[in-house]
């Protein structure tokens, strides 16, 4: 048996109107994007929402075996987000650290990964999605582009779990519409035909697989877009948990995101679902809420939600740039 | 976050880990020291302690002009840095974020942030920061 | 040992001295030392110097800048560096060595070329140190005494406004003052916010400037003036927040422990104290100094300025020549200025700014060093023999 022991998210303090964004463009838009701030990046925001994961654990980061994180964002080819999450709780030493990238199934592959490091291991590990979309103002996803993170503890067992790890799946295909460069917008593609041959036939595969018959009341499912994601819940008769109107598209962070709010707003005994749709395939993980479910011992995702500051669309562009820091370094 | 002046110190700037002088009780931070600086004692017998990850307001001022590293309006303030036991606290400089003139004053309670200071070349390095309380923005 | 003796000092005006270089800066000091010595000096008199400069030019200006301008190459020549105390250390440093009987006749020195600088102190707060200064200007650094003064004491807005009007007309009347206009307490508090709580006229301007004087021995003062005046006494110290000294918050413990070695060594108190030239980096500076050097109690310095006894027709002037708010702080050349200003308010030959009849002078610094940590403070009593 696996479970979740803790759960958290985050989201910046910063958020753009999208109809502001795209009034720019001779659009329309409706909800909110959340816009990181100039002094956060992966490792910051990662590091918040894995905080309050490992509070309402109760597990000291130091206890930690393993730090796998997601992210379909990170500007680093060779940097890493997992060991720098886990050296700043004290998890170093023998740590396996996993940086999973690529695809939004990152998500859910980084909870399978870590289920079998627990499984295997008898040792807690966390689990990071983070994310911070880029936003060009050409492209059409401008006013979607979100940020957030969301974490994960797992353990092989706990005094109050939230929830057990009931089923883990995936269908790989290899389909990839939508895509994108390093720092560039996505090249979208038909969305139609995408919702058709690649949410379509990927996620309810993975979705069966990981429910092996059961029912879930509530679910999440993230995907590049709004269409996708509720694509992705095709069949599945759930009330879907989403942030993605406060928050816009948060990429990896997203999956862990809602689920951490799904955690918080849940009963006990309810069946849950995680669907996870990108580049490659889907991922699905399906779970059983227990006693832990609820926000104490944490900042809550709805507390994130509430506590905002309205931001202009310069702010929402400029602070995804890199800072320029000219410093002194030797005084 | 690495490269030697960066790397030295991690221990302090990511986990705010303090040295008490075991003879007058005063916290040395972020330095590792081996002599006090307020009652002298060399070589002097340093225990460490944890520091807890939010401080108190002892005095302020809000920036306007400043480097175009750091964004304007900018608090900044001396923050005092509780134990997480009993013993005094360290008296640090802090950088606020995310708060304003209006929600500040001596005194005020704010907790410790994690957030991108500079950077090494491309690398960033993150230590803390310091803010009101996320809810209080609500 | 012998009593040093200040018995020449050479002053020029103070501004932004474009057509002057930082060598043509010492240079002018120099010759207007020269020229002023009452029975003059022959450079061959000179047998040792101090120079105090930051340096904030960046020209490599060491000891030997001095023997170029001066000519005095085979002459012993130190350069002082201590924060906004160089000045004010080089004084010291020549005043004990002609006490030791080492030097004879001493040279003090003291240069900045402010204005060719062109990022100036400002970009020091892009410091990439952690839990040092990164972020903190010199208006940050003495604004958040002053925040903290406004809190715990009955200190006024007002009041520290006050000492900025209070200086900035001294300033009028001294001929060296860069800034040469007066402003009211509205003026100081309607300026442009630089650091609240400190507003642009709360704060001294950029400036070249140098200054020299003349120490010598005892014995040997006569030679060159019938009018000597004393250096009765001397102190220096340091200090740091960081010690946890809830004192060090609202002021300067460094300038407390300076004085205190400053008064001990003349045998004098703070109520002996005729004439101040103080440290008015910032209008809350000397707000702050007045009970650091124990001119009133603590948190009583916005009252002192209230009752009007630091003016020029009060009980305990206080800069006189208009501080360093007015006449400008050349970081290198400031103190060295202000023991020029005390040697010559207690000659009787301030002109317009002259306050009656001092016997006795003080002289002081505060400067931040290591990256807005640590303060140090220098002191310099001087006294009519
Ligand atoms: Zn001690």
């Amino acid at each position: 048996m696996v479970v979740i022991d803790g759960h958290g998210g985050y989201v910046p303090l910063y958020r753009v109107d999208r109809s502001e964004v795209a009034a720019q463009h001779g659009g329309r838009g409706r909800g909110e994007s959340a816009v990181p701030a100039r002094d956060e990046n992966h490792v910051t925001m990662a590091c918040e929402a894995a905080d309050n994961a490992l509070a309402r654990a109760g597990v000291a980061g130091e206890d930690l075996g393993a730090v796998v994180t997601a992210s379909v964002s990170d500007p680093f080819a060779e940097h890493g987000i997992a060991a720098h999450v886990a050296s700043r709780f004290g998890a170093t030493g023998d740590v396996r650290t996993t940086d999973l990238r690529g695809s939004r199934r990152a998500a859910t592959d980084a909870l399978a990964a870590a289920r079998e490091f627990v499984a295997a291991n008898d040792a807690p590990a966390l689990v990071v999605g983070v994310d911070v979309l880029p936003a060009d103002p050409d492209s059409d996803d401008v006013a979607e582009a979100g940020a957030g993170a969301g974490a994960i503890v797992l353990h092989r067992d706990a005094d109050q779990p939230a929830a057990e790890l009931v089923g883990v799946a995936q269908e790989t295909t290899g389909f990839v519409e939508h895509h994108r460069r390093h720092g560039e917008a996505a090249e979208t593609g038909d969305a139609k035909f995408e919702g058709r041959h690649g949410v379509g036939e990927a996620a309810p595969a993975a979705t069966e697989r990981a429910l092996d018959g059961a029912t879930p009341t509530k679910a999440v499912a993230a995907a590049p877009s709004d269409r996708l994601s509720g694509a992705a819940l095709g069949g599945v008769d759930a009330e879907q948990v989403s942030t993605r109107d406060q928050v816009g598209d948060a990429g990896a962070a997203a999956a862990l995101l809602d689920l951490a709010h799904l955690l918080e707003t849940a009963v006990t005994g309810e069946t849950a679902l995680v669907v996870a749709y990108g580049a490659g395939g889907a991922g699905a993980v399906a779970l059983e809420t227990t006693d832990g479910v609820g926000t104490a011992d944490a900042k809550s995702v709805a507390t994130y939600l509430d506590a905002s500051e309205e931001t202009t669309y310069a702010k929402h562009l400029e602070y995804r740039e890199p800072v320029d820091y000219e410093g002194v370094k030797t005084p | 976050m690495s490269g030697p002046r960066y790397d030295r110190s991690k221990r302090q700037d990511q986990h705010l880990i303090g040295f008490e002088c075991q003879a007058c009780g005063w916290v040395s931070f972020p330095e590792e020291k081996r002599t006090c600086k307020r009652c002298g004692d060399a070589p002097a017998e340093m225990a460490e302690v944890q520091l807890a990850e939010r401080g108190e307001i002892q005095t302020f001022v809000v920036q306007q002009y400043l480097p175009d590293d750091i964004e304007t309006p900018q608090p900044v303030a001396i923050v005092d840095l509780p134990q997480e036991g009993e013993g005094e606290p360290a008296r640090a400089y802090g950088l606020l974020t995310e708060t304003d003139l209006e929600e500040i004053d001596v005194g005020t309670e704010v907790v410790a942030r994690f957030r991108e200071l500079f950077s090494d070349g491309e690398r960033p390095i993150n230590s803390f920061k310091f803010s009101v309380p996320r809810e209080e923005k609500a | 040992m012998t009593d040093p003796h200040v018995v020449g000092a050479g002053m020029i005006d103070f501004g932004e001295l474009y057509e002057q270089s930082f060598d043509d800066l010492l240079e002018s000091a120099y010759l207007s030392l020269i020229e002023n010595v009452d029975k003059g000096v022959d450079p061959s008199d000179i047998d040792a110097a101090w120079y105090g400069t930051i340096d904030i030019a960046n020209e490599g200006s060491s000891g030997s800048a001095v023997a170029h301008a001066t000519g005095l190459f085979e002459t012993p020549i130190t350069r002082v560096e201590n924060a906004c105390a160089t000045g004010s250390d080089a004084f010291r440093n020549a005043a004990q060595a002609v006490k030791a009987g080492d030097a004879e006749v001493a040279l003090v020195i003291g240069a900045e070329k402010m204005t060719d600088s062109t990022e100036g102190l400002i970009a020091s707060a892009a410091l990439e140190r952690l839990w040092r200064g990164r972020g903190v200007t010199m208006p940050a650094y003495f604004g958040m005494r002053a925040t903290r003064h406004l809190e715990e004491y009955e200190t006024t807005r007002e009041q520290i406004a006050e000492i900025s009007v209070k200086n900035h007309e001294n300033g009028t009347k001294y001929p060296h003052a860069h800034q040469q206009f007066e402003c009211t307490v509205e003026d100081v508090k309607e300026s442009p916010t630089v650091s609240y709580p400190l507003n642009l006229y709360d704060c001294c301007p950029v400036t070249d400037g140098a200054c020299a004087v003349l120490v010598t021995s005892e014995e040997r003062a006569r030679e060159f003036t019938d009018d000597p005046i004393r250096v009765a006494g001397y102190g220096l110290a340091s200090d740091t927040f960081q010690r946890g000294a809830p004192e060090a918050l609202t002021n300067f413990p460094a300038t407390r422990q300076a004085s205190s070695q400053a008064y001990e060594r003349a045998g004098l108190g703070p109520d002996d104290i005729d004439v101040a030239e103080v440290h008015d980096c910032f209008s809350i500076t000397e707000l702050i100094t007045y009970e650091d050097l124990g001119f009133c109690e603590d948190g009583k310095g916005g009252q002192f300025v209230d009752e009007g006894r630091p003016h020029l027709d009060g009980d305990k002037p206080v800069n006189p020549s208009g501080g360093l708010l007015s006449k400008g702080h050349p970081i290198g050349a400031t103190g060295v200025a202000q023991i020029a200003e005390i040697f010559e308010q207690l000659r009787g030959e301030a002109g317009d700014v002259q306050v009656d009849s001092p016997e006795v002078g003080l002289q002081h610094n505060i400067g931040i060093g290591r990256n807005a940590t640590g303060a140090v403070s220098c002191v310099n009593i001087l006294e009519r023999p």
